[in-house]
């Protein structure tokens, strides 16, 4: 069974679960001990066992007990971040039942489940044109469920404007941390490039998950449609052969205009297709987290 | 060139040329309606792909109904024919007109213009297998008057027929030539040509007029040009005539010939006379383009009776309009009577002074009047009959019985009156129609002349004279009383010359005197030219001696049938006429038209042809073949013209086979 295919994960109805069995299914494949012992605040010895960094044995101890003791220690929870999540209407398209929203509240379940499990602090910001809800950071374990019920009782509404609740959330921020964005970023580009700007100078760090469904990326419709959009009155009948070849370029040219912003402020840009797993988005986040840890 | 059918029922099928456009109406799917997260992506990307599409859209329509027509096209199976010069092998009517006009006799370096067109026609009929009429433009013998005249013939008939017909030297009638190729080709079914073998000059072409021909069959018309689109050089006789004395014995006299350079570049020509076929006299000149020049011959006839004469400009390409004819009735010196009834010891005091002086200015041998002087005395012992003219001046008595006699033959009198002159005398004449009134002397108010009758050839011509006429002074005169035809009216409507028909000959009356005694009228430049003009007239001298000649083609006005002593059988040349009157000959010329090689450009010829197409090709030997008719079925064509259309409108479409999604 692949734990992170979406066609599984849609079985799942609770988020909790989904969000588990995503994580536990990443973290099985990593090291543990890339996961836990790195951390300033001694917690505990134990006995050295084969495969553990002869790095961290405690030779003082060593020397008293004349065995093997490897120090653990309880790691300080110095990450700070927000998970933003997309709820326009937009958000709600789906090809094959899975639409982006569930995609982006099953990856936010699982960031959040996996910070937390690392001791992380971790809020949950939901917003459409404007901020919907804003849960605040916490490392306790009780504050995933919160979070959960939280993008379990949301669906997606409303238009999006992602520029100006990023130029909000970097007023409104006072303590510099991680902010996760997750959205399909359909909106103005110059504007949302700006937030995040802005935001990046006010010392957070940033990551964006930029989410588009399979239709959304290859247009692939044949029969002449009027498509009517998600979020604001607008309409267009065309001949979707006849349209395919420019808007594919259109769309292309908005995720590398997003892409090459991004790469210019230091801002982790990824684009998911979301027909494909969730693994790929925590491993992008562990990744970065490695980095982060070794930074700081 | 023609785009015929052979299914031209399919046609009607070119109306399925709106079936994809009612298809492309009837057909549009009705579109789905779908809820999509990007439209204003898709709005920006059509804004790009609109026009594009829109053109995209059309021209496929456009393809498909393109494919439709294609389709009815082939299968109406169009053939497409060029008419060319000759259908070897093949069948149908073909008229061919034959220019044998004399501009065809130009001699080029292939030889003569009307041999080529005749090779021409042969190369043309080679392999022919239809019906053949050929029509000649100058009518020969008046075989084709009528259509009837025009026969259908086979191949072999025609090229026996082409050979018996000669090149004329008259101008070319393309108009009836035409008619009458139209006329025959009316009736018919089958396909028509008409071959038209010319070498195009002006003089033929120019005056075609083909709204005179009435309904034109759709025949293809083709012109063979012989001889090039360019002008031809040539110099021409336009005219001889006699501008100065008359044909008479022994009288000098003047011709003047006027010759024509009908070309692109001026040069010089000699001019030769000849009288009786013998070279006289030859002159050269210069002329430069479309000019006319003039040469000069002096005349000097020895004996009396019809003399021919030749004016011939050698060594031209087109000779047939080198010589020109004329004609010369030569006669005996006028003999003229002068009876002076006031007779003096010195002659310029005679009565008879003045009147010698007029009609022999120059002396006596370059008069064409032989003048004797007799006093009233001699009168009775004068033969009269050997006189052509009988002038009384200042006579007592008019001589009744010898001038009734003499008027009686037909020969002309003039009187003039002075102060010797007995009016009784005169009046007591009954066959005068006039009586002769009182003495005016107006010695303290002389009179003048008012009036001139210029409806007579003799005084017409002093119209440029008149007012030398009109100076003279009249002192006095007798007044003329009874029904006159005036010639001559003085102010005061009293007239001064009066004249009358008697019979054959005419009576002349002047109210005044002949010499300075009662008028100064002997002393004006006009009175020569008046009295000399009177005479010739009267005598039949004037015209008679150069009548005028015709042109090939014009008709004799007399009803005799005329014989050619001189010149090319049936061409120009001199023509004898057996007259009630006596012998008469008449001179007959090249057509002037005929003489200017100027050609007819294609456009122009198209213009008077109007919707009709003409085609005109320069005839090159042996080259015909090439120009024959040709006929092509266009379906293969057609056909992959469809499938063309098709391949594209695929593409077009559905965009290349390994460029879909």
């Amino acid at each position: 069974m692949n734990y992170f295919d979406p066609k599984v994960l849609t079985g799942l109805k609770n988020l909790y679960l989904r969000a588990r069995f995503v994580v536990d299914g990443v973290m099985v494949g990593i090291h543990p001990s890339q996961a836990k012992g790195l951390s300033s605040e001694f917690e505990e010895h134990r006995g050295y066992s084969q495969g553990d960094d002869i790095r961290h044995i405690d030779w003082k101890a060593y020397a008293k007990f004349d065995r093997y003791f490897i120090k653990e220690y309880r790691e300080a929870t110095n990450l700070k971040a927000y998970i933003a999540m997309d709820s326009s209407s937009s958000m709600g398209y789906a090809s094959d039942g899975w639409s982006k929203f569930d995609y982006g509240s099953t990856l936010a379940a699982s960031l959040a489940y996996l910070m937390l499990k690392q001791q992380d602090s971790v809020g949950l910001i939901i917003f459409s044109n404007r901020i919907e809800k804003m849960i605040p950071p916490k490392a306790t374990h009780d504050h995933l469920f919160a979070i959960l019920k939280e993008l379990e009782d949301r669906g997606p509404q409303g238009e999006t404007s992602a520029a100006s609740v990023l130029q909000e959330l970097a007023a409104s921020l006072k303590r510099r941390g991680l902010i996760i964005l997750i959205s399909d970023l359909l909106d103005n580009q110059e504007e949302v490039v700006r937030g995040l700007k802005q935001l990046r100078s006010r010392g957070s760090d940033i990551m964006v998950f930029h989410l588009l469904d399979k239709d959304e990326l290859q247009f692939p419709f044949r029969e002449p449609s009027l498509f009517q959009d998600m979020e604001e009155d607008l309409k267009l009948l065309a001949d979707p052969h006849a349209i395919r070849s420019a808007y594919v370029d259109t769309i292309h040219s908005l995720i590398d205009a997003y892409r090459k912003a991004c790469a210019s402020y230091f801002i982790d840009y990824s684009l998911f297709d979301t027909s494909i797993g969730l693994d790929r988005a925590l491993v992008r986040y562990l990744t970065w987290r490695e980095k982060f840890r070794a930074h700081s | 060139m023609s785009l015929t059918f052979l299914n031209p029922l399919f046609l009607f099928g070119l109306a399925a040329g709106i079936l994809p456009i009612l298809i492309h109406r009837l057909t549009q799917r009705k579109a789905i309606q779908r809820k999509f997260s990007a439209v204003r992506l898709l709005l920006q990307s059509q804004r790009v792909t609109a026009k594009p599409q829109r053109l995209k859209h059309f021209l496929l329509l456009a393809l498909r109904i393109l494919a439709v027509l294609g389709l009815v096209f082939m299968m109406a199976r169009p053939v497409f024919t060029r008419p060319g010069l000759a259908s070897f092998g093949g069948g149908g009517a073909k008229v061919i007109i034959l220019d044998n006009s004399l501009s065809m006799g130009f001699r080029e370096q292939r030889g003569e213009r009307f041999d080529l067109a005749k090779k021409a026609a042969k190369e043309a009929l080679q392999g022919f297998e239809g019906q053949v009429a050929i029509i000649p433009t100058v009518d020969v013998q008046g075989r084709q008057t009528t259509p009837k005249g025009v026969q259908w013939m086979k191949t072999e008939e025609a090229l026996k027929a082409l050979e018996g017909i000669p090149l004329s030297f008259g101008r070319g009638d393309t108009v009836s030539a035409l008619g009458l190729a139209y006329q025959r080709l009316s009736d018919l079914k089958t396909s028509k040509q008409i071959l038209i073998l010319s070498d195009m000059v002006r003089g033929d072409w120019e005056a075609l007029d083909l709204s005179k021909l009435g309904t034109v069959p759709d025949a293809d018309v083709t012109f063979l040009r012989i001889g090039g689109k360019e002008r031809d050089p040539n110099f021409c006789i336009k005219s001889v005539s006699l501008i100065e004395g008359e044909a008479v014995v022994k009288a000098p006299a003047r011709l003047e010939a006027v010759v024509s350079n009908l070309s692109e570049k001026s040069g010089t020509t000699l001019v030769q006379l000849y009288l009786s076929g013998t070279k006289v006299d030859q002159k050269s000149i210069d002329l430069k383009t479309e000019e006319d020049g003039k040469a000069y011959f002096e005349l000097f006839l020895e004996k009396p009776g019809w003399s021919d004469g030749e004016v011939r400009l050698p060594g031209d390409s087109l000779p047939s309009d080198d010589v020109f004819y004329f004609s010369l009735k030569v006669r005996e010196k006028v003999k003229v009577l002068i009876v002076d009834g006031d007779p003096r010891t010195s002659l310029k005091g005679s009565e008879s002074y003045y009147l010698i002086n007029a009609l022999r200015p120059g002396g006596l041998e370059s008069s064409p009047f032989l003048i004797r002087v007799i006093t009233e005395a001699e009168v009775p012992s004068v033969d009269l009959r050997s006189y052509d003219a009988l002038f009384l001046l200042n006579a007592a008595r008019p001589y009744p019985s010898r001038l009734a006699s003499f008027l009686e033959s037909g020969k002309p009198v003039f009187i003039f009156l002075g102060d010797r002159a007995s009016p009784e005398e005169y009046n007591a004449f009954t066959l005068l129609p006039w009586r002769i009134g009182e003495l005016r002397d107006l010695r303290q108010n002389p009179e003048r002349i008012a009036q001139i009758d210029h409806s007579r050839e003799a005084l017409h011509s002093l119209s440029r004279g008149s007012e030398s006429l009109k100076s003279a002074s009249f002192r006095r005169y007798f007044k003329i009383e009874g029904s006159t035809k005036n010639l001559l009216t003085l102010g005061n409507q009293d007239p001064l010359l009066v004249e009358t028909d008697m019979g054959r000959s005419k009576l002349f009356l002047y109210a005044s005197s002949a010499d300075l005694d009662w008028n100064d009228l002997p002393l004006k430049a006009a009175y020569l030219p008046m009295i000399q003009g009177l005479l010739k007239e009267a005598v039949g001298l004037a015209g008679s001696s150069f009548p005028a000649g015709l042109r090939v083609g014009e008709s004799f006005k007399e009803q005799v049938r005329p014989v050619q002593i001189r010149g090319p059988q049936g061409g120009p040349g001199i023509y004898q006429l057996s007259l009630p009157s006596g012998e008469a000959r008449r001179a007959v010329n090249p057509p002037y038209e005929e003489s200017d090689l100027a050609k007819m450009a294609e456009s122009e010829l198209q213009k008077k042809f109007g919707t009709i197409t003409v085609r005109v090709t320069e005839y090159q030997e042996g080259t015909l073949k090439d120009l024959q008719a040709g006929r092509k079925e266009l379906w293969p064509f057609l056909l992959a013209f469809l499938m063309v259309v098709l391949a594209v409108e695929m593409v077009l479409a559905n965009g290349m086979p390994w460029a879909r999604p």
